[in-house]
């Protein structure tokens, strides 16, 4: 391959979005992700044009939920970039179907309401709820989109209104490997 | 499922004042703890079960102690939580099911490294006390946990608490003359007991790796003393112990603080002399020897606040120059940073790459370069993968 993209942000969420985001725009594969303590880094690889195109999409998309972004292209890449890639994509995991919501907030004990409250507005399943220390936690819940939406509406409310929050975002037909980066095995950091 | 299916949630700041809450709470009413969750920078969430009325007198007297301690962030109660969101949640993993005897509890929370040990080694000296390990939860808050009789915990308290308060800050002390079983999964990994002495322990503090390694660096240069290990306490903080001869500790103290400051960032540096066994055991530990080759090229190292901007750096360094990568090390609160090895001229020119790089895409904290490492270095240095 010859190009490796990157995108960096605060908390997880952002680069969700971005990974989805770049696997929908070009031809690139996701592999994976680190996290230095609240902020995380998305690594996904492609010919240089479609890790430029990629990488486009993926900063817009992050941007949507994180504030700052950044993002570098790295091209005939030293094969030294992976060893700083500490969750990987597994290939062959099965993943649920359906749409993919994303909370994220300072704080671990409001996901306890809100995910409780969520599972039980809608016919969702909490799938992850990944932390990245610096107190950042985001949960992952899947479920069709409509209950997805619903479920987040619900989350919304009750954690909106929290000085932690930092935001929320639906995926309505998340790429198989953002889900397998970010899954139960995905790896925790 | 019998016990309540009501949860409690409290998130509080520090160790201190969630150990405390929790004892009251398990004291309170019939309730058990069902899980706990660390998220960095100081905050501690404690999750409990038990019927609705239970949960609720629990969560309301726990709450009022974190209160007054002022590390209260959130309280909830959930009257029936979903089982399966639930068990999808991470908070149920750490919980654990060990005696926790019967001794008095007492626990002392500093921020930074150097408070901690010095304190430890005046509790254990002060009182007839058994060092109960120690732990961190993140921002560089870390507690050591003593167990003895209810007067002996407290003597060792008042003496930690002076010793650390001259060296650095106390954030909390805890005296639980009889803690609740529930509390076993609070508490730190054990002390594994080890025949280690000395006549003097050095601590070296800074903020990121490379600081670290530069004060290793030139105190093993400057004195005959051993560098035993390199010890994380959150936040960005890195302890650096090495022990000797209380002389050759003192000579080695100046010159880790010198390297460090050269290098990176340099916090503190004190020295216990004839430290007890104890405070050795517990944060020492077992010598770690990784087997790696008695590499003698030099050593340049660079340290930034961003994955991108060290991945870009590096790829640029190996393109630049003929140096090799060796590893990488995270200190926590955004820094990390990696190692290279080549000539000295190579390694120099590859810094000056990767800094004008590194500044290009992220915040370049430091680089560094050790002309002529020690080879007894490389057994201990951590970023050997």
């Amino acid at each position: 391959m010859a190009a490796i993209g990157m995108v960096e942000v605060e908390g997880v969420a952002g680069i969700i979005l971005a990974g989805d985001a770049a696997c929908k725009t070009a031809e690139v594969n996701l592999l994976g992700w680190t996290s230095i303590g609240g902020f995380t880094t998305l690594f996904f690889n492609g010919s240089i044009g479609a890790v430029n195109n990629a990488l486009r999409a993926g900063e817009k998309a992050a941007q949507g939920i994180s504030g700052r972004v950044t993002a570098a292209v790295l091209t005939q890449p030293e094969p030294v970039y992976d060893t700083y890639i500490t969750a990987r994509s597994q290939a062959d995991m099965a993943v649920p179907k359906g749409a993919l919501g994303l909370l994220e907030t300072r704080g671990y004990g409001c996901h306890v309401r809100t995910n409780d409250a969520m599972v039980k507005a809608a016919n969702v399943t909490v799938y992850q709820v990944l932390t990245v220390m610096n107190r950042v936690v985001c949960s992952l819940i899947v479920g069709d989109v409509a209950a997805v939406k619903e479920a987040l509406a619900v989350g919304q409310t009750l954690v909106s209104s929290v000085e932690n929050y930092m935001g929320s975002a639906l995926i309505a037909q998340p790429v198989p490997d953002v889900l397998r980066a970010f899954g139960p095995q995905g790896g925790s950091k | 499922m019998s016990f309540g299916q009501a949860l409690g949630v409290l998130d509080v700041r520090g160790m201190a004042a969630l150990m405390g809450a929790t004892d009251t709470m398990l004291k309170t009413a019939l309730v058990r703890v069902c899980g706990i969750h660390r998220v960095g920078s100081g905050w501690v969430t404690v999750v409990i079960n038990g019927t609705v009325d239970a949960v609720e007198a629990a969560i309301s007297v726990g709450q009022m102690e974190v209160a007054k301690r002022g590390a209260l962030i959130s309280a909830d109660v959930i009257a029936r939580a979903d089982g399966d969101a639930m068990a999808a949640m991470p908070h149920g993993q750490s919980v654990r099911d060990i005696a926790l005897g019967s001794s008095a509890l007492g626990l002392l929370e500093t921020r930074g490294i150097v408070p901690i040990i010095a304190g430890a080694d005046a509790m254990v000296k002060a009182a007839s006390v058994s060092l109960g390990g120690w732990a961190t939860v993140g921002s560089a808050l870390l507690h050591v946990v003593v167990r003895g009789d209810v007067a002996s915990v407290q003597a060792a308290l008042d003496a930690g608490k002076m010793a650390a308060e001259k060296v650095g800050q106390v954030v909390a002390t805890l005296n639980l003359p009889n803690p609740d079983a529930g509390l076993a999964s609070l508490l730190p990994p054990p002390v594994k007991e080890t025949a280690l002495s000395a006549g003097g322990l050095g601590v070296l503090e800074t903020t990121g790796y490379v600081g670290a390694v530069g004060g290793f660096d030139q105190m093993i240069k400057a004195s005959h003393v051993s560098v035993c290990r390199i010890l994380s306490g959150s936040g960005g903080r890195l302890g650096t112990l090495f022990t000797g001869d209380l002389d050759a500790v003192e000579a080695a103290a100046g010159a880790a603080a010198d390297g460090a400051k050269t290098a990176g960032v340099f916090e503190t540096c004190h020295i216990i002399s004839i430290p007890s066994v104890e405070p050795l055991s517990c944060f020492v530990g077992e010598a770690v020897n990784r087997s790696v080759s008695n590499n003698r090229l030099a050593m340049g190292l660079i340290e930034t606040r961003s994955t991108v901007a060290l991945v870009m750096a590096m790829d640029q360094m190996l393109k630049t120059a003929n140096v090799k990568f060796e590893g990488s090390y995270k200190s926590g609160s955004f820094l990390t940073s990696s190692v290279i090895r080549g000539d000295v001229d190579a390694v120099r020119t590859a810094l000056n790459v990767g800094a004008v790089e590194a500044a290009k895409h992220g915040e370049l904290v430091s680089t560094h370069i050790i002309p002529n490492p020690l080879p007894e270095m490389n057994s201990q240095l951590a970023h050997h993968s």
